[in-house]
């Protein structure tokens, strides 16, 4: 398969397009709202696309290394988009179930420890989101 | 359009009817929009003007699932407490128009963003503190009996609980929103009394009118419950589309809007309203997060749909904040 350019430049490139040329031929006003909206989430997939899958890794092993769980890990182990995110919504649940058992249990050092992991993956999603413009709404 | 309009006006009554001027309208962000000319007689009464037709989008394109007839019961319920645009005409089941619509007033007021541009936000403060007193005001016995009321007898259980459902449901696992849910458990401020909440209130849905007044439209999420949802949520939507009219002048707020509620100081304060930004936002977020599971799931797509999820990212920064600034503030105090 040809990789370059890769995913995420293609995205960027038709976001680009769609923001020179197409928009200033765009009058119907609702037609305008879909392809800000569309133009932004290229630009935010574009971001995504590049790097989902080795943050998604790496923040299952931080997961399971905070929560004191044996690494998943196995050499081998699929890479599809869908399987990673099972395997990271996986990890996800099980951070969930460490933070509502230090909030009923009161450790509040425990959880300081795992919401420097929620801090982390918000900093990925501001990453990930950019500038957040609220096309069609007032 | 123009004759399925014609249909539905004369099924409520109407006589001598021309609709004309069909027009698709921008900003109804839930729902599709026009505007239209019309001239009628009702009640023995002609009438023309410009109204407004609020329908819902092709079934499975939703981005949140509302109900018309519910909507225009609240609208003509508070229409006596407050200045929005009167509802007209209700097609419940979409036998006229094709699907569940409601004919609504025009009003020439200017949405607000574009205002402040022109005019500066000073005297919005107070008159924001005297829409949301208005509605929090409204005496809960003339809503709507359909209307959701609190399951448990307190709002913010429920609230808290619908958070708690969201974490669980969700398409795939949200340990923010389990942080978030067991954090408002654990730091809930004193209660008040359950009133008309919004929980869409902000700029998107408010317009400022030739007197400089704000009118307050779409209903469509309302329910009975903490009336300082309202504010909370208010501010959440003001960081992702400033300004935030409350920081403008928080005590000209906060004391206004004290005065028309008559709500103590420990009700209603800036560390209460940053609680509420947090917990506010739940009604408008698990309706997203239902339809973002559907559209993972196979059962529904839109591009508007996959934008607002976007709105979520953003949620999970400002609540995580809120919650780091709550907590510093508690620190402080203790």
């Amino acid at each position: 398969m040809l990789t370059q350019p890769t995913t995420d430049k293609i995205l960027l490139a038709i976001a680009d397009d769609l923001n020179a040329v197409i928009a200033p031929a765009i009058e119907d006003e609702q037609a305008k709202v879909l392809l800000g909206q569309a133009e932004q989430l290229l630009r935010r997939l574009s971001r995504r696309s590049a790097s989902e899958i080795a943050w998604m890794v790496e923040e299952i092993a931080q997961i399971e290394e905070a929560i004191g769980q044996k690494h998943s890990h196995v050499d081998g182990e699929s890479l599809l988009l869908c399987d990673v995110a099972e395997r990271y919504s996986q990890a996800s649940q099980a951070l969930a179930e460490a933070i509502d058992e230090a909030f009923e249990t009161g450790d509040n050092q425990r959880l300081k420890e795992l919401k420097q992991i929620l801090s982390a993956r918000i900093a990925r999603e501001q990453e990930i989101l950019g500038h957040l413009e609220m096309v069609g709404r007032g | 359009m123009p004759k399925k309009i014609e249909a539905l006006l004369e099924a409520n009554g109407a006589s001598d009817i021309t609709v004309g001027g069909y027009e698709a309208m921008t900003g109804g962000y839930s729902r599709l929009m026009a505007q239209f000319e019309a001239s009628f007689s009702i009640d023995g009464t002609s009438e023309s003007g410009t109204y407004v037709l609020r329908g819902d989008p092709p079934e499975g394109t939703a981005i949140i699932d509302t109900d018309r007839t519910q909507e225009f019961e609240v609208l003509q319920a508070v229409k006596p407490h407050l200045n929005t645009p009167a509802a007209r005409f209700l097609d419940g089941d979409g036998a006229h128009i094709g699907t569940p619509a409601l004919v609504l007033d025009y009003t020439t007021a200017e949405s607000t963003l574009p205002w402040i541009e022109q005019n500066g936000v000073t005297s919005l403060p107070e008159k924001l503190a005297e829409l949301a007193g208005a509605i929090h005001t409204i005496p809960v016995d003339t809503l709507p009996g359909s209307l959701q009321r609190s399951s448990s007898g307190d709002p913010l259980t429920d609230q808290i609980a619908i958070w708690k459902h969201t974490a669980h449901e969700h398409v795939e696992a949200l340990p923010i929103f389990h942080y978030v849910a067991s954090w408002l458990d654990t730091n809930r401020p004193p209660s008040v009394p359950v009133s008309l909440v919004h929980h869409d209130f902000s700029t998107a849905n408010m317009l400022v009118d030739d007197q400089g007044d704000l009118v307050i439209i779409d209903f469509e999420l309302a329910s009975v419950g903490d009336p300082r949802g309202d504010l909370g949520y208010f501010k959440a939507y003001a960081q992702a589309a400033p300004p935030d009219i409350i920081d403008e002048s928080p005590e000209a707020f906060l004391s206004r809007y004290r005065e028309i509620t008559g709500f103590s100081e420990d009700q209603v304060n800036p560390s209460v309203l940053t609680y509420f930004l947090v917990l506010g936002v739940i009604g408008v977020v698990s309706q997203l997060s239902a339809s973002g599971s559907e559209m993972a799931r196979g059962n529904t797509a839109s591009t508007n749909l996959a934008f607002s999820l976007d709105g979520l990212l953003f949620g999970q920064a400002a609540w995580m904040a809120a919650t780091d600034a709550l907590e510093a503030a508690l620190d402080g105090e203790d």
